[in-house]
């Protein structure tokens, strides 16, 4: 079982790798997008599925990164005159991680007074607010307001849809690492404690504002790295792109649809994720929301842990009977 | 903009634009005591019923008879869509654990509030939609008040009170008190648990129609998609109140609504929506139990 498991593990990294060079362009950009968001899960999960909070509002730590490191390779390539690609890359990723993650950091202070549903909702509230705020006429001059903000042309002309899609395989593996050792750290184990019982967890030693803290800013900085992939993949974006709600959804239904608090569960959410959002954006954009919610109520009334919860059924079936 | 007069108009203007979010909020918090769930498509409860409330008004032609001939239909309609609402999707997440309720209950509602903005959008546009009601504005000198907005402040008031009696005095209110204190021994006692619960999801839902029309009556702007943002201001107004207490709640509005129309009066209207989610978190870092918490 074991050794299914490494050849399993192997075929999907050479798969994947030479998907990049074969797959014409217009799949490799679905690629892109399939890892993007399985990081994007996969990060939302160490919030949602270890540790119970539901932070709905992730998806402004993408949005965050998208937006720094936008910035960070213009303000280099105009100020430092830089327009090597591997140069100024490196610290405009830096920049969308440790910006990602100061932000988290602010916000968890006022943010973990709250628990359960109050969390949630005004986690959700701070995606209305971040939007308002790029989108400002004060902040324009940085942020491009509405219109949004675009790549330095002559940097954007260095990248390529392949370029991206790699970056974004390597980042989807070190989420998925960073995922599968905290599962299995003491921390991931505190953070468990927290999910259980948080009363219990407070008496019996854990720290539970450092673990929570602790594990809002990993998964912010994450989403900041997997913003900053979307901007050089897509060299454009606006408030209306990173900072919807119905984007926002996206990490926390992939997780749960899949079946949180697994590597493999976001994983097998973001493959059918992609592919249904993107048939339904193609052929019935007016009717995505509706059946977005359908997919939302479906998800939410079925068995929490999603697709992985069938799995097991089918396997402890299998094994009873044989 | 400094206007002393316009300063006092725009805070009368939040007193009753408090007082709506206030009837909002208590209905949230109803349901989130009792069920112990927290409903995010209330907001495009509010939404629904003030949109089909333009609708109905714009059919019959006058806007205090019609204003008035919807709110006698969508009331009665709300509290049957809000029991049917519990024993159709809630009921059956209550058997869960805690944090197996929370995931469920929040994919499912928000999963309704997307289902919602989708129909409201098809059926009554996207457009921002308000209703004028003509009767003479209040003069005192210079100071100019529409007088519906008295009319506004004076329904709230009575409702806030016939809410009051309700829970204070009726089996029904005192069931939903003693659900909220404590769920197992006022199912020992045999109070029905799913009932009450049922009930309760009606009552919240009656509250979102009433202020979604009064918000659409006072010229407040509504679109399908304000849904999330009224129940993220819902939130707000719970949290710095305090939550489980009504006067809290009451406060908690006034101080949101007033809130509101000074930033659009002295700093710039687009700002107002961003005010809500700053107070939360100037609240929650400064006094996390609410301005009446101890």
């Amino acid at each position: 079982m074991k050794g299914v498991k490494y050849a399993l593990i192997i075929a999907g990294f050479i798969l994947t790798s030479s998907l990049g060079i074969l797959a014409p362009t217009y799949y490799v950009s679905l690629l892109t997008f399939m890892l993007l968001y399985g990081i994007l899960a996969l990060s939302y999960d160490i919030m949602g599925g270890l540790t119970g909070y539901m932070n709905l509002g992730h998806i402004i730590f993408y949005g965050i990164g998208a937006y720094v490191f936008a910035l960070t390779i213009n303000t280099l390539f105009s100020v430092a005159g830089l327009s090597h690609l591997p140069s100024i890359l490196f610290p405009a990723f830096i920049m969308s991680m440790i910006t990602a993650g100061l932000v988290a950091l602010l916000l968890s202070y006022p943010l973990f007074r709250l628990r359960g549903f109050y969390f949630a909702v005004a986690s959700l509230g701070l995606i209305t607010f971040t939007s308002i705020l790029f989108s400002s006429p004060e902040l324009a001059p940085i942020t491009g307001g509405f219109s949004g903000i675009t790549l330095n042309s002559s940097v954007a002309n260095q990248t390529s849809p392949q370029l991206s899609y790699y970056l974004a395989l390597v980042f989807f593996i070190i989420t998925g690492s960073v995922h599968f050792l905290l599962r299995r750290s003491k921390f991931g184990l505190n953070l468990k404690c927290i999910k259980e019982d948080e009363e219990i967890s407070e008496v019996s030693g854990i720290h539970t504002f450092r673990n929570k803290q602790l594990a809002l800013i990993c998964s912010a900085m994450l989403a900041g790295i997997a913003g900053g992939c979307y901007m050089l993949f897509q060299t454009y974006t606006n408030p209306r792109f990173v900072f919807s709600i119905e984007f926002a959804f996206l990490p926390v239904t992939i997780a749960l649809l899949g079946g949180s608090g697994t590597f493999i569960g976001p994983l097998i959410g973001a493959i059918i994720f992609t592919f249904v959002y993107q048939f339904l954006v193609v052929n019935l954009p007016s009717l995505t929301k509706l059946i977005l919610g359908l997919v939302l109520i479906g998800v939410g009334m079925g068995a929490s842990r999603g697709l992985m919860e069938i799995y097991s059924l089918i396997l402890r079936r299998r094994d009873n009977t044989s | 903009m400094s206007n002393p007069i316009f300063i006092v108009e725009s805070v009368i203007d939040g007193i009753v634009l408090g007082g709506i979010y206030t009837l909002i909020s208590l209905g949230l918090s109803l349901i989130y005591g009792v069920a112990g769930v927290l409903n995010i498509s209330h907001g495009d409860m509010v939404v629904l019923a003030g949109l089909s409330a333009f609708f109905i008004t714009s059919a019959i032609g006058v806007p205090s008879l019609g204003l008035v001939i919807a709110a006698s239909g969508i009331v009665p309609m709300f509290l049957v869509v809000g029991v049917l609402l519990y024993y159709g999707l809630i009921k059956p997440l209550t058997k869960r654990t805690k944090q197996e309720l929370l995931i469920g209950a929040i994919l499912v509602t928000i999963g309704l509030s997307f289902i919602i903005q989708d129909l409201a959008a098809t059926f009554f546009g996207t457009l921002p939609r308000s209703v004028y009601i003509g009767f003479e504005p209040l003069k005192l000198g210079e100071l100019v008040v529409p007088f519906f907005r008295i009319v506004t402040f004076v329904i709230i008031v009575v409702i806030a009170v016939f809410l009051w009696i309700f829970l204070k005095n009726t089996f029904t209110g005192m069931s939903m008190r003693a659900v909220t204190n404590n769920r197992e021994v006022a199912l020992s006692l045999g109070i029905p648990i799913h009932g009450t619960s049922a009930i309760t999801f009606g009552t919240g839902a009656v509250l979102a129609a009433l202020g979604g029309i009064l918000y659409l009556a006072n010229g407040f702007p509504i679109t399908p998609f304000v849904g999330l943002s009224l129940t993220v201001k819902a939130l707000t107004v719970i949290v710095i109140g305090g939550t489980g207490r009504l006067i809290g709640t009451v406060i908690g509005g006034v101080v949101l609504g007033v809130a509101e129309t000074l930033t659009g009066a002295i700093i710039s209207f687009y700002w107002a929506p961003a005010i809500s989610i700053i107070i939360l978190l100037i609240v929650l870092m400064i006094k996390p139990k609410g301005i009446l918490g101890e």
